[in-house]
């Protein structure tokens, strides 16, 4: 693990005072039947907006909903903000906001009167209910459509509509699973608008799983990848961004069978951190004292040709790649 | 923040009692249950059948009223007899008849929609559990059943105590009471299947199908095994029978049927339970597909 990560139940042990951190995760497992699905995890985040990132089946959504109490852990606990999951599950959910993946609404009602009733569910009187709905409808820029009947609402709308009723007790934690799913180009852009704008105000922590890194990285300051339901990796993306670790994205060719391996066992032989996109492509961090000539040393010894060299700052992509390497070195 | 302030905000003011959550939901369903102008006036048609009988108690003790309508005291004295039966059977019996058209129409629409449209997770991702969930919906139908079955029968024993006096108060103080728990009980072993149904079948129409479905075949088969067997089990899974044996063993008459008042609360309980249980394994979060 990497980046500001602490190791799980440290967080009770941090020094008094300094704040709790948002997710604390104290070896927390999950089982579905036989299925483990989610393995282990350890770990505090505190970041205002943290990124949750995995192929599909990673345990993403799982993670989620073992946070908002769906789910039972098979062994271990979390914590948010200090807050045991299952042993303060109803105190907790009065303080989070959750955007669900799919599609999820009271039929028969109107906008307005939907957000409302989610608002008194999360305790808020009745009054400060509505005027809350129609203050978070304008918001979400669906000031119009508030009278309208939710299940007239097109796929966008229906996906503010999620923010809308997750934002509207003001939440001081927000789950947002797949926020951007189905979204046009302007309609996401609004979306990302709207998740940074709640980031920057500072009333809310934000986690947002997606499988869409473009997203993630436009909207979180931190990024929690997951595979196969352990972490794979957990970085600050503004400290990578800010470290302006160098990368080298190089297309090779290979002159001879096996080659390309030798060459990538000699680069990281220099040191390099190596992810490997395909066949023909690899990213390198170049460790402090090695240059590219070194690069172009090894590969003439090991009569490889670089077609192609590029310095590329730290990407989530590459951060995410690297993270998904199986042992084998192959994605 | 106002209208005209489009930032984000949070939310600093009171909050309701975590306990009495559950009361939005009920809140909820009962202004959408009346929102259709058919139900309001069905409901309303409810109420006709009480009016008819306090009409009768009126006239029973009103020798005015009726020389205007030329019937003599001591006939209609001899016609409405108010005692237990009246209250029993008269009343209640058909007004449990219109409370099942309640929660026939109104059951369905409390949970099928809900699961049909994912919104449990909206619910439960709120200081809600399921119980509080089951709870509101069932404080819906509870409030229909209780209007139109114990809260008119109470009045009608009220102004009945008050017209018979004490020495007819003290004779049938047991019916008031007795009112409250056959509804009450009526109500539950009616409302709980039929939110379990809706909960599997998701689709209102079905729900209502299957439903009526499990009630009519449980008649054809009880009076099948009790014909077949001429045992009094049979009646066990008659909705029909168990009722009048329940209500039977707390108004303190004898009953129309033939089988101990302890296996009718055995199969009211059974069927609570179990409705119950099926109720919880739909009403969740999300579905494990194992």
């Amino acid at each position: 693990m990497t980046g500001t990560a602490a190791t799980g139940g440290e967080a009770q042990k941090q020094a008094a005072g300094a704040p709790p951190p948002v997710i604390d995760l104290d070896g927390l497992s999950v089982r579905f039947g036989r299925h483990l699905v989610l393995d282990d995890l350890r770990g505090a985040f505190s970041g205002r907006a943290i990124g949750l990132l995995g192929p599909n089946g990673a345990g993403k959504t799982t993670l989620l909903n073992t946070l908002l109490g769906f789910s039972r852990p098979a062994a271990g606990t979390a914590r948010l903000f200090g807050m045991d999951i299952t042993a303060q599950g109803r105190e907790l959910r009065r303080r989070v906001g959750y955007m669900p993946e799919r599609d999820a609404f009271i039929a028969g009602i109107s906008g307005v009167r939907f957000v409302r009733l989610m608002a008194e569910l999360s305790g808020l009187p009745p009054e400060a209910a509505l005027e809350r709905a129609h203050e978070v409808f304008f918001y979400v820029g669906l000031g119009e459509a508030r009278y309208r009947n939710v299940e007239t609402y097109s796929l966008g709308m229906k996906q503010l509509l999620k923010l809308a009723q997750a934002i509207a007790h003001g939440p001081s934690l927000l789950f947002l699973d797949e926020p951007t799913n189905g979204l046009d180009p302007p309609a996401r852009l609004r979306m990302l608008r709207l998740i940074r704008e709640i980031r920057d105000s500072g009333k809310a922590r934000i986690v947002v799983s997606s499988h869409l890194l473009r997203d993630v990285e436009e909207c979180c300051e931190e990024v929690l990848v997951l595979n196969r339901g352990k972490i794979a990796t957990y970085c600050n993306l503004a400290e990578e961004r800010r470290a302006n670790r160098r990368f080298l994205e190089l297309d090779l060719g290979a002159e001879r069978e096996g080659a390309g391996s030798a060459f990538l066992g000699a680069i990281e032989g220099l040191g390099c951190e190596v992810a490997v996109v395909n066949r023909r492509r690899i990213k390198a961090v170049l460790p402090p004292g090695i240059g590219v000539r070194h690069i172009y040393a090894s590969a003439i010894e090991q009569d490889v040709t670089i077609r192609r060299l590029d310095y590329k700052r730290t990407s989530l992509e590459d951060i995410f790649l690297k993270a998904m390497e199986g042992d084998d070195g192959r994605l | 923040m106002a209208v005209y302030d489009h930032g984000y905000r949070g939310y600093g003011g009171t909050l309701m009692p975590a306990r009495s959550r559950f009361l939005v939901i009920s809140r909820y369903g009962l202004r959408d249950v009346f929102a259709s102008r058919l139900f309001l006036a069905f409901f309303a048609f409810c109420f006709a059948w009480p009016l008819v009988l306090l009409v009768g108690m009126y006239l029973r003790y009103n020798a005015e009223a009726l020389a205007v309508i030329n019937i003599s005291a001591a006939d209609l004295l001899d016609f409405v007899q108010v005692n237990t039966w009246f209250f029993e059977s008269l009343f209640l019996r058909a007004q449990l008849y219109l409370a099942f058209v309640v929660v026939l129409v109104v059951g369905p629409s409390l949970v099928s929609a809900d699961l049909r449209n994912r919104a449990m997770p909206l619910y439960l991702s709120r200081p809600l559990t399921r119980t509080d969930y089951v709870l509101g919906k069932l404080v819906v139908l509870g409030v229909l059943v209780a209007a139109i079955t114990w809260a008119p029968g109470l009045l009608l024993f009220a102004i009945q105590a008050a017209l018979g006096g004490g020495e007819w108060l003290a004779e049938h103080w047991r019916v008031a009471p007795s009112l409250v728990v056959v509804s009450t009980v009526w109500m539950l072993c009616m409302s709980l299947p039929m939110l379990a149904i809706a909960a599997w079948v998701k689709w209102k129409p079905w729900a209502r199908i299957v439903f009526l479905g499990a009630i009519l075949s449980g008649t054809a088969f009880g009076e099948f095994y009790k014909q077949f067997y001429d045992s009094w089990l049979g009646s066990m899974v008659v909705a029909f029978d168990v009722t009048a044996v329940l209500s039977s063993s707390v108004f303190g008459t004898e009953a129309s049927v033939q089988m101990p008042g302890a296996a009718a609360w055995l199969a009211a309980v059974g069927l609570v339970a179990l409705s119950a249980a099926l109720l919880y394994r739909r009403v969740r979060a999300f579905e494990v597909v194992k």
